[in-house]
């Protein structure tokens, strides 16, 4: 029973992600029903523990109970407020666009709900064993569940660097973002007691929105049966699927990265002009709570990010789809929603000497040629079990649908996945960072962070490379 | 509405060309064996470096005086394909396996490292020739090559090979055979791997990494045909197009969620190990994966250490110990034994080597650690909490 903690904890969290998103939405909903859920759920738990973070930071607040409940108390009720005093000023909602469901063949539909079950058994199966069994792998009790242990026993932002001593065999870990551990200390106040199938039981909300994120993205531009597909196709990444059932944060991470793309793209697509501006404010939210992931996020992610939403909104302004005001508005709510994250964390990091790395400092590296690289790269992608046959398939459909994969809106997420992709290749390569390739370890995480964005770029190309055969046997 | 109508025939031009892959000859399994068992002395084998060779019940028991090779030329009729060498050692001996290659050059003997490991009774080395890419699968000499003042006991050799269609049996085998979960797994999953013999499929997830071929190879084998096979039919007909692509899509989804069952099955096969060595199992016989107890023994612990804001911890490795330790018994601390002055409570996981002497003294290999104490808890030799009086 201690597990209906769980739902009971992302309640709140849950309503004023619910309440940001409409606040953003404004008077043009554009998500659909559940997506708007799935989004509610995410973007709320980052946001509440951002807020928490802060609160703690100035003082106002312990990590107890009576401080992190009255934090989320008092944002949701504040966002509530402000909801309702803008609702008043907003017309009926106008319902999200999808792309009409055709008729599928029966074999299609059979052969896409055994998937589904088969699916779910393995989604049971991984749930059991997130929560069922002790802690094992090697981050989890060194970083996230240790640290979510640290901030429920002391009851603050520990930053405690006795346990970064070298003779313990750990370093590091204060300098990422506490989203993760403090939402693991969140559910262990709820239940009085450092619990850790619960403290786990969190993670497998991120995996399934996830999968519910890349069915909602490709239900945009395709029916309902291959928009399954793309999800099926995503819990089926073994690694992935490893991942998003241990607790680890590379899913979470890989929610985030997927939400900021999937919004952007659902701009870039929009037909109409202020439901295009409510997409590009979400995207703007889901940039901002990026920031508060991890490390990765900041240094990797987040720089690619920006050089894909400035080109986005260039070629936006540029096809006359959004005027001067809308490009000026769009890029201030980015600034703003970037900034009230990014700037808080980034002085903290400064001001307690914490870096910006992830395994290691990204500021103090030598440049030598690295022996092995390209193998265990190419190993990790192409040869072993991590990733079905995602790769081959993802470079075969970008070389046979160039022209479109490299064209807006899909060049978003074609650029993305090879700058991310090839951008680390001079680290792993020419840096000491090459341990990360080598032992297989940052660079497969690496991969796990863009999963979804790599599935729904092989789903959409593939879609509409199918789509003309579709279209004629109709 | 639209239907997909996927002409048979298609299927079946696909599933020729796949076939054409499986080896269709089928002999039977051979092997050519030289026992030294029971004082059995064989013909042809001879020795260099003027060892002592002694036949014993269990084999043939050579010890050296200088590096030795122990072979014998031999004239088969069929190919090698693995090497079982049943042996039995005291200690680690770092010898080879030498052969030689009939085109070779009389003296240009070829050797590999070949690591006989202590055994308690007799072990085997299985070698898998294939693995080696100048290996041709023929030699007219074998030999076991061992360092100076060395002694081991041989029991057999046997020189194996397998027929084609128990080599395409094995394949398919060794496909289902999954990897265990591991620390690593985070990080990768060897995923199905392909191994042509018995001996090798058993051992592939046993090394790092796996000695068999990344089954990876088949799937691209595949893509690459139906690839070919579309193109050049999309380049006859034409007008057949969107049925061809049918065809891939269809077949490259099939592979995907073929590749899907593969790996799903893995992990529940994680599951089941997990049930049958954890979950099913009381506290006290319960072991979870390559860590044994150590989860319900750390739990179990912590109490004992709760008034201490810093303990001693020793373990066989400090990884992953060391951090679990940290993590379960959180706010207090385990340290090094070189901080043993700062704390008077030890817990020392599976070192037998440390015991209390005579004067209640933790001490290993006589060396005293402590001062006098007593043992707070013990669940096995080497396994206990000790603190100083």
């Amino acid at each position: 029973m201690i597990y209906l903690l769980l739902p009971l904890g992302l309640l709140l969290p849950t309503l004023s992600g619910r309440f940001v998103i409409k606040l953003l939405e404004q008077n043009h909903p554009v998500l659909q029903g559940m997506e708007r859920w799935v989004l509610s759920v995410v973007f709320g738990i980052t946001m509440m523990m951002f807020f928490s973070f802060i609160a703690e930071l100035l003082g106002l607040v312990p990590f107890n109970l009576t401080g992190l409940l009255g934090v989320q108390i008092v944002s949701t009720l504040g966002l509530w407020m402000v909801w309702m005093r803008c609702k008043l000023h907003w017309s009926s909602p106008v319902p999200a666009p999808v792309a009409p469901s055709r008729t599928s063949t029966r074999w299609m539909k059979v052969i896409v709900l055994l998937l589904c079950l088969w699916t779910i058994a393995k989604i049971i199966g991984g749930f059991v064993t997130l929560i069922g069994t002790p802690i094992y792998e090697d981050d989890a009790f060194k970083n996230w569940n240790m640290r979510g242990k640290q901030f429920f026993l002391t009851q603050e932002l520990t930053l405690e660097n006795e346990l970064e001593d070298v003779l313990q065999g750990s370093g590091g870990i204060s300098s990422y973002p506490i989203t993760v551990p403090l939402t693991k200390t969140w559910l262990a106040t709820l239940a009085g007691e450092w619990h850790e199938g619960l403290a786990n039981s969190i993670h497998i909300v991120w995996f399934i929105a996830a999968l519910l994120l890349v069915f909602f993205t490709l239900r945009r531009k395709m029916s309902v049966w291959w928009a399954l597909f793309g999800a099926y196709a995503l819990s089926s990444l073994p690694l992935y699927f490893l991942h998003g059932t241990t607790a680890y944060a590379d899913v979470f991470l890989s929610v985030h990265v997927f939400a900021v793309l999937s919004l952007l793209l659902g701009a870039l697509q929009c037909s109409d002009s202020k439901q295009r501006l409510s997409f590009l404010r979400l995207s703007a939210l889901a940039a901002g709570l990026l920031v508060f992931t991890k490390n990765e996020a900041l240094i990797m992610h987040l720089p690619v990010l920006i050089i894909l939403i400035l080109m986005s909104l260039r070629f936006l302004y540029k096809s006359e789809k959004i005027g001067h005001r809308e490009a000026h508005s769009a890029l201030l709510h980015y600034l703003i929603l970037i900034g009230l994250i990014l700037v808080p964390w980034v002085l903290f990091k400064w001001a307690h000497n914490l870096n910006f790395g992830n395994a290691k400092s990204v500021l103090d590296l030598n440049l030598s040629w690295q022996e092995g690289v390209a193998k265990a790269i190419a190993v990790n992608t192409f040869l072993e079990g991590n990733w079905i046959l995602l790769f081959p398939l993802l470079i075969g459909i970008l070389f046979i649908r160039r022209k479109e994969a490299f064209q807006f809106p899909n060049i978003i997420l074609s650029a993305f996945v090879l700058l991310i992709v090839l951008g680390q290749f001079p680290l792993y390569f020419f840096t000491g960072i090459s341990t990360e390739a080598l032992n297989q370890t940052g660079y497969a995480r690496g991969l796990v962070q863009i999963a979804p964005v790599a599935i729904t770029l092989l789903m959409l190309l593939v879609h509409s490379w199918l789509s003309p055969a579709m279209n004629e046997q109709e | 509405m639209y239907t997909t109508s996927v002409p048979i025939r298609d299927f079946l031009s696909v599933g020729l060309l796949t076939l054409l892959l499986v080896p269709c000859s089928a002999s039977a399994k051979t092997t050519t064996e030289w026992s030294f068992a029971n004082e059995t002395l064989q013909e042809g084998w001879e020795a260099s470096g003027n060892p002592s060779l002694a036949a014993r019940r269990e084999g043939l028991l050579i010890t050296t005086n200088a590096e030795t090779i122990f072979g014998r030329a031999i004239d088969l009729s069929h190919p090698i394909e693995v090497i079982a060498i049943g042996y039995k050692s005291d200690d680690l001996i770092e010898g080879w396996l030498y052969w030689h290659e009939p085109q070779n050059a009389p003296d240009d003997l070829t050797r590999l490292p070949l690591f006989f490991s202590p055994t308690k009774g007799i072990g085997t080395i299985n070698i898998d020739m294939m693995k080696y890419d100048t290996w041709e699968g023929r030699a007219d000499f074998v030999g076991i090559g061992l360092p100076k003042n060395s002694k081991v006991l041989i029991e057999d050799l046997a020189l194996t090979s397998w027929s084609a269609s128990e080599k395409l049996s094995e394949a398919i085998k060794s496909f289902w055979t999954f990897d265990v979960r591991k620390p690593s797994s985070i990080n990768f999953l060897w995923g199905p791997h392909i191994a042509f013999n018995p001996l090798t499929r058993e051992q592939m997830f046993r090394v790092t990494p796996p000695n068999a071929q990344s089954a990876n190879w088949y799937f691209y084998l595949a893509l690459a045909l139906v690839t070919l096979w579309a193109f050049l039919r999309i380049r006859k007909h034409p007008d057949l197009r969107k049925k061809i692509l049918t065809v891939v899509m269809v077949i490259v989804a099939g592979l995907w969620i073929f590749y899907d069952i593969r790996m799903g099955s893995e992990f529940f096969d994680y599951m089941k190990r997990d049930y049958r060595t954890y979950w099913s199992r009381p506290i006290g016989e319960r072991t979870f994966r390559e860590r044994s107890y150590f989860n319900d023994f750390a739990t179990s612990v912590t109490p004992l250490v709760e008034d201490q804001e810093k303990y001693i911890f020793i373990a066989t490795h400090r990884w992953p110990f060391l951090g679990l330790m940290r993590y379960y018994t959180y706010p207090n601390i385990p340290v090094d034994p070189l901080q043993a002055e700062e704390t008077d409570t030890w817990i020392v996981y599976r070192r037998p080597d440390f015991t209390i002497d005579a004067r209640g003294r933790l001490t290993s290999d006589g060396i005293a650690f402590s001062s006098p104490g007593k043992v707070l808890h013990e669940f096995e030799k080497g396994t206990f909490v000790f603190r100083v009086q």
